[in-house]
């Protein structure tokens, strides 16, 4: 048999022979498997610079939130003409009229039961049957009838069942919304409350009056807020209440303008530095106001406003009772400044009163409170519509690691038991000892169940959300959601595993193209060596030399691909690192709230097992697609070639 | 050149070819030079040693198909090649000489009968054994030299080594003085393309004799070549076979070659004629 080198120094000669077919195959299959590599590099660059960033918030924990809505909520729409649902609406009417009959005699308070409270039901023009009033399907007694019948058909979210069979599951506990079952709490900007200035100077809101819902509060569990919370000593007693704040939010409270979507890489990055460095600057102020509080403050900024426009008009009468505004940044209560009322008023003023409690509409007394709130943390941004746009924009959407979408402060809900509870009244906040770990709010008739739940197994967690999609959402036969919460680990997971999927594919195509041109151009290369091969035989050569000679020229061939498909996807991966990498990198500074500000973000890497898997594919393609021409040659008789040769 | 000898010029044979071809110099010297062509043969063979047989061919017969067509090349050939012997063997195009040769190099087998080197049977060697005979034993030359264009005289001369896995500085120095040999010593940097069509042939011969062949085989080896190589590669084999005692086959169709041959066999449609 001859020697290694032997074939090495014959094989070579072939690769000098056929120089444009050749150079065409090695740049046709480098150029295939180039691409893949590159992708391979950049790919495997992004998820190590992912982990990198994951030591960040809360990147590297796999929770998803697991939330249920109502799944009877009774459309009244739906069933105007339903008999059961008239005759409901109908008795609960009736009953009313009859409550507020027999209340308003008691108390000696005006009611006229046709003018005041007419039947929601009405007679339809066309069908001549009893159907609901159109102006009465958002009446209290309507809803009253669709509250009843939408709580009658809810079936709660029974979480340890859903969970059972993923034994790493572990619900968090000590997770709410500061939300209140009447009234609202309402971020105070600049420190004024919203609904006290003059309308022009009210910030236009595209989610609720006075901005209540583009500042949230939420307490949630230690755990998830510890990687968050980077100032350890805070002040109980002084008032304030401790909190992650949201990076844009946090910007803002600073009094600093917002960048513009020119501003250099550099530019954001010292933003992220002084917004880090200035963190115990930052507080907000909120102010919760109950329904009577709030219409007690509208009712006495009405009065103002009247009595200010009338402060000329002689014959304009001071209303017998006269309200103190508070001042805005207070959230106060407020005061009766003077009362003229006669007794008789105050009587019947006592006795409505009695009256609204008797019926069940008694709004209850004025409550308010400040709250305010002090940063002892960061987060990320959410994902919002910056999914687009550039790299920095991408990575913050995909990867970032947030606890709440949109404005918000997060209360870890160890440091809120240890607030005094004068400053946390249950009215406004959950019970931070709550280990139920649900968070159930928004409201009677659509109830949300969400709890949020760690998995320490990721794959777990990956089969879960997967039940309501690739990327979670949501699961028809149980009308519940699930989503990945927090990070983007698992959706990262999730684009890994479908990178894999597709890789795989885009292997056996390439491997698939790169072993027909290869096979193809092997086969000349025999055919066209048959001569050569007749006298290496007649020489002495045995069949296995001239297949070892070929099979060498195919390793060396495969080398050339190799070495051109690495230096390809070197390239290309280098040219996207240089082009992305700046921009990533303040992405993903910003959507983790960096501490550690000098961790970069690279779209190049090299330690994947995947770059392997590709090299040794181009070997193994570029030798099974020289076997059967080398066995073809090898058999062929070398007295035929010689002569076909003259 | 042609050396005349006193003999010659006193038997007046040679005068009297001049004499002949008087008015036509170029066909005179033609005639004068097959006339001592031949001589220097018939004296050769007078004195040529018959050593014992080396090869011999037994009845053989060669069939190849093409397409239906089976096509019967070699039909019954017999003869015996002996050690040290120069033979040519002669014949029109397609008579299958250079099959012959190719059957008695072990290149391929005879459809009938066999062959016998040394007392070996070549038709029942494997295909494996049957290289190690072809290496060992055989050095071919071709009509169109097949030297690689891609490695230079030194490494091409080398090749027949690198299958016998030669220690390389062995084959080395072997490659080295046979390119002197050849006159080619200096030529061992050069890539085959950077030598005449008489340098590639000696170079093909130096090759063929790496491996210390015992008969040298040649197919046409100055089919490709001048007339003037064509003599100097004759002279070549000549020198060989006196220098190293080897046994030379050549296939040709140049008579003044095969005049200078201890002998001539001569085949026609595929049997001795």
């Amino acid at each position: 048999m001859i020697r290694f080198i032997d074939t090495v120094i014959l094989a070579h000669t072939k690769l000098r022979t056929h120089k444009v077919r050749t150079g065409l195959t090695l740049g046709v299959a480098g150029i295939l498997f180039g691409l893949i590599l590159g992708v391979i590099f950049v790919a495997q660059g992004v998820f190590d610079s992912v982990e990198r960033f994951s030591e960040e918030g809360l990147a590297d924990r796999a929770i998803v939130a697991v939330s249920k809505w109502s799944d009877a909520y009774y459309n009244q729409y739906e069933h105007a003409e339903d008999e059961d649902f008239i005759a409901e609406v109908k008795a609960t009417h009736e009953a009313l009229v009859v409550k507020k009959t027999a209340a308003a005699k008691k108390y000696n308070v005006s009611y006229d039961a046709k003018s005041e409270d007419p039947s929601p039901i009405i007679i339809d023009r066309e069908t001549k049957k009893e159907r609901i009033s159109d102006d009465f399907m958002e009446s209290s007694i309507v809803m009253q009838v669709v509250e009843k019948r939408s709580q009658a058909a809810h079936k709660p979210l029974d979480i340890k069942a859903f969970l059972a069979p993923y034994p790493s599951a572990k619900v968090l506990p000590g997770n709410a919304a500061v939300n209140t079952a009447d009234g609202s709490i309402y971020f105070m900007r600049e420190g004024r409350e919203e609904a006290m200035r003059p309308e022009s100077e009210r910030k236009k809101s595209n989610g609720g009056e006075y901005g209540q819902f583009e500042t949230s509060i939420q307490v949630l569990n230690d755990t998830i807020t510890r990687p968050f919370v980077t100032i350890d000593t805070f002040d109980y007693d002084k008032g304030e209440i401790p909190g992650v704040v949201s990076y844009s939010h946090a910007e803002e409270l600073l009094g600093l303008k917002k960048l513009s979507k020119a501003s250099t890489n550099q530019e954001k990055l010292d933003r992220l530095a002084e917004v880090r460095r200035r963190l115990p600057e930052v507080t907000a102020s909120f102010c919760y106001r109950n329904s009577t509080s709030q219409a007690l403050l509208s009712t006495a900024m009405a009065q103002q406003q009247e009595i200010e426009r009338n402060k000329n008009n002689k014959d304009y009468v001071m209303p017998s009772i006269i309200y103190t505004i508070p001042d805005d940044t207070s959230c106060g209560a407020v005061t009766i400044e003077k009362d003229t009322r006669t007794s008789a008023e105050k009587h019947q003023a006592d006795a409505l009163v009695s009256y609204q409690k008797e019926i069940g509409e008694y709004p209850g007394e004025p409550e308010q409170q400040k709250v305010i709130m002090r940063a002892i943390g960061l987060s990320g941004d959410a994902p919002t519509d910056q999914i687009a746009g550039s790299a920095g924009a991408m990575v913050m959407g995909l990867l970032g690691s947030w606890l709440s979408y949109g404005n918000n402060w997060t209360i870890p809900n160890g440091m809120l038991a240890r607030v005094p509870e004068s400053l946390r009244p249950t009215t406004l906040f959950p019970d931070p000892n709550d280990e139920k770990g649900r968070n159930e709010a928004l409201g009677k008739m659509i109830q949300i169940e969400s709890y949020l739940v760690e998995f320490s197994d990721k794959q777990e967690a990956r089969t879960v959300l997967q039940r309501g999609g690739a990327f979670g959402g949501v699961i028809e036969d149980n009308a519940l959601s699930v989503s990945p919460f927090g990070s983007g680990t698992l959706m990262v997971n999730e684009v890994k595993h479908w990178f894999e999927i597709g890789l795989m594919w885009a292997l056996a195509i390439v491997g698939g193209v790169a072993f027909i041109i290869l096979a193809g151009l092997i086969g000349r290369m025999v055919s066209d060596g048959r001569r050569e091969s007749a006298v290496f035989r007649a020489i002495g050569a045995r069949r296995a030399d001239i297949g070892r000679i070929y099979g060498m020229y195919t390793l060396l061939l495969a080398v050339r691909v190799v070495i051109f498909a690495a230096v390809l996807g070197l390239v290309l991966s280098f040219a996207v690192d240089v082009w992305l990498s700046s921009d990533a990198t303040v992405g993903a500074r910003l959507a983790y709230a960096a501490v550690d500000t000098s961790k970069e973000f690279h779209f190049i890497s090299l330690a994947s097992w995947y770059v392997p898997v590709i090299l040794g594919a181009i070997v193994v393609v570029s030798l099974l697609a020289s076997i059967i021409p080398i066995l073809l040659g090898a058999r062929r008789n070398p007295i035929t070639d010689m002569r076909n040769d003259t | 050149m042609i050396e005349l000898k006193r003999g010659d010029r006193k038997n007046g044979a040679i005068q009297a070819l001049l004499d002949a071809f008087d008015d036509d110099p170029v066909a005179a010297v033609h005639a004068v030079r097959d006339y001592v062509a031949d001589r220097q043969s018939q004296a050769r063979r007078e004195v040529a040693p018959k050593g014992p047989v080396l090869l011999s061919v037994k009845d053989i017969t060669k069939t190849y198909k093409l397409g239906r067509q089976r096509l019967e090349v070699l039909k019954g050939v017999t003869l015996d090649i002996y050690e040290g012997e120069f033979v040519a063997i002669t014949g029109a195009s397609g008579s299958g000489k250079s099959t012959l040769l190719q059957l008695m190099g072990g290149l391929d087998k005879p459809t009938k009968g066999d062959i016998i080197f040394a007392g070996k049977s070549l038709a029942k060697l494997s295909d494996g054994k049957l290289s190690a005979f072809r290496r060992d034993t055989i050095g071919f030359v071709f009509q169109f030299f097949y030297l690689q264009p891609f490695l230079k005289l030194q490494q091409n001369l080398e090749v027949p080594g690198m299958f016998a896995k030669s220690p390389r500085r062995v084959r080395h120095e072997t490659a080295r003085n046979l390119a002197d040999k050849v006159g080619l010593g200096d030529r061992l940097t050069h890539y085959p393309k950077e030598l005449s069509g008489g340098q590639m042939q000696r170079a093909a011969i130096a090759r063929a004799l790496l491996n210390h062949p015992k008969i040298l085989l040649a197919d046409e080896p100055t089919g490709n070549l001048d007339s003037v190589n064509g003599r100097a590669i004759i002279d070549l084999f000549e020198t060989i076979r006196g220098e190293l005692g080897m046994t030379v086959v050549i296939v040709t169709h140049d008579p003044a070659i095969a005049a200078r041959a201890d002998r001539e066999i001569h085949l026609k449609d595929g049997v001795l004629a």
